[in-house]
């Protein structure tokens, strides 16, 4: 399942407290949280060590849309708050 | 967003943007990692695939954009060939692979009428990512080729199959370089290969190309191919009914394994062929 890191952008401090959380799509226009990461300071750039990920296993295969809400606060800044939101299509369903 | 409706489903909300499908590299082979790099790098496969997608204008944007820049107004983002999924270089189902060095997973966005697959530029990336990371020696290449998100029917007529606009890109290959190769080409359980095999190798090994030259060989094993590194449902899998062909390879490169998976992929859809196709090219 998708995972996302944060970009250091304008900010002085390289250190933020992130956390992401999946939610998968319904017909009824709802977005049904799954699963979330752990919160963990992490430096900007990805890489495996500055990540957090969010899991859960598939109970089948059926194309489903995923959004994926990561949650950035940078250490220490007043910052924009924005919480991006991607979404993805994903051979995976968790109901 | 509306109270929840206890008979709503999953789905695929109506924001969905169309795409051709995931396609997945295997790299396998021999990797030395470079003496100057700390193995616990944060310089991950996933980190540099990702950054070398972005530096070459590949990578797709768009889904993790937000709707407006800082200024109030709207932020354009960049269309691309792909939208990162994960990368990694031990096993992603942490089993033990046969050599396994390398993996990419991209979702590939939908195709122009007259482009192939990316599968060129995607493994570009991934050769590159591997070398960053140490010295490689390819024994074999595996992708996973979305066959369903191409439409045959929507090429233009002087692209019928667009990676044949290519070959001579391969003209000046010293002729020392051409290596032999056997070839699978898969479907899993997706019956439709087999009974096209003749003409899907035609396709693939027209007369006026010399990228690749070869056949079908029914006496090499599909057994002796790598079995891929996910799982039988990410697509329609294990692999079981498809085809092997066996021939010369202008040289042992991602760039000349990437033309054929693209011819693959345009020679599937032209035979109505609407399943991912596992592809895997080995060293003879």
């Amino acid at each position: 399942m998708p995972v996302r890191w944060w970009d250091k952008g304008n900010c002085n401090n390289d250190r933020a407290k992130v956390f992401n959380c999946l939610y998968e799509w319904y017909t009824d226009n709802t977005c049904r949280q799954q699963a979330c990461s752990e919160t963990r300071t992490l430096k900007p750039g990805g890489g495996s060590v500055q990540r957090t990920v969010a899991r859960r296993d598939c109970r089948d295969a059926r194309r489903t849309s995923w959004r994926n809400h990561v949650d950035v606060d940078v250490i220490g800044e007043v910052d924009t708050g924005e919480k991006p939101m991607n979404q993805a299509e994903v051979n995976c369903r968790v109901y | 967003m509306s109270e929840q409706d206890a008979t709503a489903q999953p789905g695929i909300a109506p924001t969905a943007r169309p795409t051709a499908g995931t396609m997945f590299a295997a790299l396998y082979g021999e990797l030395a990692p470079h003496e100057w790099r700390d193995p616990a790098s944060e310089h991950d496969a996933y980190q540099l695939f990702h950054q070398r997608s972005l530096a070459m204008g590949w990578l797709d944007d768009r889904a993790g954009a937000g709707e407006g820049n800082a200024s109030g107004g709207r932020t354009h983002v960049a269309p691309g060939l792909w939208a990162m999924n994960d990368a990694g270089r031990g096993h992603p189902l942490a089993a033990s692979g046969p050599n396994l060095i390398s993996w990419f997973q991209v979702e590939a966005s939908a195709l122009a009428d007259g482009r192939s697959l990316p599968v060129r530029p995607f493994l570009r990336c991934a050769q590159d990512t591997t070398e960053r990371i140490g010295a490689v020696r390819l024994t074999a290449v595996q992708v996973l080729l979305p066959v369903q998100g191409i439409d045959a029917s929507a090429r233009p007529p002087y692209a019928p199959a667009p990676s044949m606009r290519t070959p001579d890109w391969f003209g000046e290959c010293d002729p020392r370089a051409r290596v032999s190769v056997k070839v699978r080409i898969d479907g899993g359980l997706d019956p439709s290969i087999p009974p096209v095999a003749t003409r899907f190798a035609h396709r693939i090994v027209p007369p006026d190309q010399n990228v690749f030259t070869g056949g079908l060989d029914e006496a090499v094993p599909p057994g002796g191919f790598p079995p891929p590194p996910f799982d039988d449902r990410f697509w329609n899998g294990p692999p079981r009914h498809g085809m092997t062909l066996s021939g010369e390879l202008a040289e042992w490169s991602c760039d000349a394994v990437g033309w054929l998976a693209a011819t693959v992929a345009d020679s599937a859809a032209h035979l109505g062929i609407r399943t991912p196709v596992l592809f895997t090219v080995a060293r003879a």
